[in-house]
């Protein structure tokens, strides 16, 4: 494996850590965040249906 | 042989017909919108074809595994690239905290050398510099056997001597009678 795989793996595992730690500890998880943006329609391409 | 050939072609089958259904029951239950469909799509992807794999490798089925294996790569690469970008645009819109943006790009970072580092194994693998060996699973399954056979053994010898305990005790019977 190459050096720079090697690194970059490391540090996205250390971001994907400290963002699953972080949200958990402020009390909404990633997942539930996303699914609660998807239902209220911000996943959508045609922009943020509960706007309209 | 041939019925494995079969068996290997229907599982391959399963991961194109199963996932359209799959997308359709995980949009029901998540309620998911059009711009999460890339997100939806490789990880159903990545987790019919991860549950195909490991029966095809259970059942020694190598050309579903193949499949399965440039699967789990697309799957690799649509969430590496589907995650951050959802993230982003979401965090834009205010929706997700900026912890979110931190793990779409953790998972870009993680992902996307993975599956390069993938395409270089499968590319030396076609070239012949790499060679994957089935032995040590062929060895599992000998070995599964031979316990199966020691087993099945010992059931059929301790019926045997129960049998023969109860016809001695018969005969005594009969002789004290």
């Amino acid at each position: 494996m190459k050096s720079w795989v090697k690194y970059s793996m490391a540090i996205g595992a250390i971001l994907v850590i400290i963002g699953l730690v972080w949200s958990v500890v402020a009390g909404n998880p990633v997942w539930s965040e996303f699914i609660d943006a998807c239902n209220d329609g911000g996943c959508s391409l045609l922009g943020n249906r509960s706007r309209y | 042989m041939k019925n494995k050939f079969l068996l290997g072609i229907l599982l391959a089958l399963a991961i194109p017909l199963g996932v359209p259904l799959l997308i359709i029951l995980l949009g029901i239950i998540l309620g998911l919108a059009a711009g999460a469909f890339g997100l939806a799509l490789a990880l159903t992807i990545g987790v019919v074809a991860l549950v195909i794999g490991i029966l095809a490798v259970i059942f020694g089925l190598w050309i579903t595994v193949i499949v399965t294996a440039f699967s789990i790569w697309v799957a690799l690469l649509a969430i590496a690239i589907s995650a951050p970008i959802l993230a982003i645009s979401l965090f834009a819109q205010g929706a997700v905290s900026f912890a979110a943006v931190l793990f779409g790009l953790g998972l870009l970072l993680v992902l996307v050398p993975l599956a390069l580092e993938f395409c270089r194994v499968v590319v030396r693998f076609f070239r012949g510099s790499v060679h994957f060996s089935t032995e040590h699973i062929d060895d599992l399954a000998r070995q599964h056997r031979a316990r199966g056979a020691r087993k099945h053994s010992s059931k059929s010898s301790s019926r045997e001597s129960s049998a023969t305990e109860a016809t001695v005790k018969a005969k005594k019977k009969a002789g004290s009678k």
